[in-house]
């Protein structure tokens, strides 16, 4: 028996339309839209070329309903050309990774979610908040995926095939989940994170809404105050302060230069000429869109790499759950931070860095 | 946080001479800043000269932007200098580097590297001027013949030193008026100005950024 959403899942997360798959499969559009919508089930022949044509095992399509991420709760990180269809893309590929968590969640016991909802504060008390509680005091901050996944979050990285989203985050009942792009710096993946946790704190009671230039704006400060304190960074950048020594000072709280110049300009340490004349010069040594001589070491999950580590000695090899949720390897492998299978059987930390770029030159 | 104004002793009430001039710190600063940024846009692999050189083409650059766009200046290239100058055409600044001796009461400063017949020329005309304020002659119609005489053309001079992490810039806005085999020996006026100072970063001494230990036991 086909599980109608499934087939819809799948195609979402191929960003295709009816039309593209009814092409792709040899399938009519009249029927496609009768199987997505359950009005009638393919014959198993059917299911095979959809199968195909989706590049998804065709147990996948005979598993129980699955509940897609909300649409209206995700606060995307994207620009705002992206089309619905790479959003829709991302999503769904949230949605199994979903699936993985809870299949995850059944056999092993993660942090309880323990973020406020601070639906009212602006977003530099927010932040501070949210540090006290998570007793950060004004200390730079450590790890951010692993600050959220000790706090309950569960991250997981975005398929290479999403790269116009930068992040989301989206709450699914209480659970909050983070997606990070992978081929951003390493500053700006710890921007977006916190960007994210900013979303879910701020916007997840639904006091203020999660989506526009606003919502984006309130996530951009509280990722900046969180990341970088004022305290901080009043105590150890000094006003009026060189393009050399913001490019000295963003290495203490691991930000990009350009991150580190808006809040030195916002804390008032920079003037608006001073302000504009760094930000030009960084422009022009290429720190707008890159950060040269950046930090090396991509945050990547360490439940998930826990958590492998873990099934593998019990002969539980990553292929084996791949199998149990119906999906390809290559599927979960994507969303392990680059954590390749080969990472996962053993090697302790370290390994992150250089199995991150191995499974990125397997993108496209 | 509120700024309190802070009362800093100012060396022979440079804001007073500086207003008379029609300048003020807040326009020359910005330029030593300028000069500091850009000095250090240089890698090892650029010409030696690199460095000073941007620095000048900064300080050029901002103090002309300055008091052209908050005072209604002139860029002035008069006899291969690099000026700007203010509307009545009595007032010109350029800037030069000097020596140790730069912003110091005690000593003359020369001029760090050897300038150029027109330094000379301007110093000459400096000299031959009655010591008149520009700012009392502000209603008077001079005539472009005789502008060049009454021209007084000063120097933004400058000396920076590193310390450690900081870098201070020693400066004083001048007017020369003798130049002896292209180094001025003696200089009619004097406006010593605050050193510029460009701070270091304080290093971090808190212990962030630890590792975060999450249990992830099986069920």
């Amino acid at each position: 028996m086909v599980t109608p959403s499934r087939i819809t899942l799948a195609r979402k997360r191929r960003g295709l339309t009816l039309a593209d798959l009814s092409a792709r499969a040899g399938v009519s559009l009249q029927s496609l839209s009768n199987y997505e919508t359950g009005r009638t089930a393919p014959r198993p022949s059917t299911v095979r070329r959809l199968a195909d044509a989706l590049d998804f095992p065709e147990r996948f399509f005979s598993g129980p309903d699955i509940d897609e991420l909300p649409a209206e709760g995700i606060s995307w990180r994207a620009r705002t050309k992206t089309p619905p269809r790479v959003l829709d893309s991302a999503r769904a590929a949230g949605t199994l990774a979903a699936q993985l968590y809870e299949w995850i969640d059944e056999r092993f016991r993660l942090p309880e979610p323990d973020l406020p909802s601070l639906g009212k504060p602006d977003p530099e008390t927010a932040a501070e908040m949210v540090r006290t509680r998570w007793g950060l005091g004004t200390a730079p901050a450590p790890n951010m995926v692993h600050l959220l996944e000790a706090h309950g979050v569960r991250v997981f990285s975005l398929p290479p095939d999403s790269l116009e989203v930068d992040a989301f985050a989206v709450w699914r009942g209480t659970v909050p989940f983070v997606f990070l792009n992978m081929l951003k710096t390493v500053e700006r993946g710890r921007f977006d994170a916190a960007h994210e946790l900013g979303h879910l704190i701020m916007h997840g009671s639904g006091e203020r809404p999660c989506t526009g230039p606003g919502a984006e704006r309130q996530a951009n400060d509280f990722a900046s105050a969180f990341l970088m304190p004022a305290a901080s960074v009043l105590g150890h950048m000094p006003a009026g302060a060189r393009v050399d020594q913001v490019l000295e000072g963003k290495r203490i709280w691991k930000v990009s230069a350009m991150a580190l110049t808006y809040r030195m300009h916002d804390l008032g340490l920079l003037t608006d000429w001073q302000y504009r004349s760094t930000c030009a010069e960084l422009s022009a040594r290429g720190y707008r869109t890159d950060e040269p001589q950046g930090l090396k070491k991509r945050e990547t999950s360490q439940i998930l790499t826990k958590v492998f580590q873990g099934l593998w000695s019990k002969g539980i090899r990553p292929g084996d759950v791949a199998d149990q949720l119906g999906v390809r390897a290559e599927e979960v492998a994507e969303m392990l931070f680059g954590l390749s299978m080969e990472t996962v059987t053993g090697e302790e930390e370290g390994a992150g860095e250089h199995q991150a770029k191995r499974s990125l030159s397997l993108v496209r | 946080m509120t700024v309190l104004p802070v009362a800093v002793p100012e060396p022979d009430g440079y804001r007073t001479q500086l207003a008379a001039l029609g300048t003020k710190l807040e326009y020359l600063h910005p330029a030593l800043r300028a000069g500091e940024v850009a000095r250090r846009s240089a890698t090892r692999n650029h010409p030696a000269n690199t460095a000073g050189t941007r620095a000048y083409q900064e300080h050029v650059r901002i103090i002309r932007e300055m008091h052209i766009r908050h005072e209604g200046w002139k860029r002035l290239l008069h006899d291969h200098l690099e000026l700007v100058c203010n509307p009545d055409r009595t007032v010109a600044f350029g800037v030069m580097s000097g020596d140790g001796a730069t912003g110091e009461r005690t000593f003359p400063p020369r001029n760090a590297r050897r300038r150029g017949a027109a330094t000379k020329r301007v110093a000459e005309d400096n000299a031959a001027q009655l010591e008149l304020f520009p700012l009392h002659r502000g209603n008077e119609v001079v005539l472009s013949s005789e502008e060049a005489g009454h021209l007084q053309v000063w120097f933004l001079v400058s000396r920076r030193i590193e310390a450690g992490d900081k870098v201070y810039v020693h400066n004083e806005l001048s007017l020369p008026a003798e130049v002896v085999d292209g180094y001025v020996s003696e200089w009619k006026r004097r406006i010593l100005l605050p050193v510029f100072e460009m701070d270091g970063i304080e290093p971090p001494h808190e212990d962030g950024g630890g590792e975060i230990d999450i249990p992830v036991p099986f069920r």
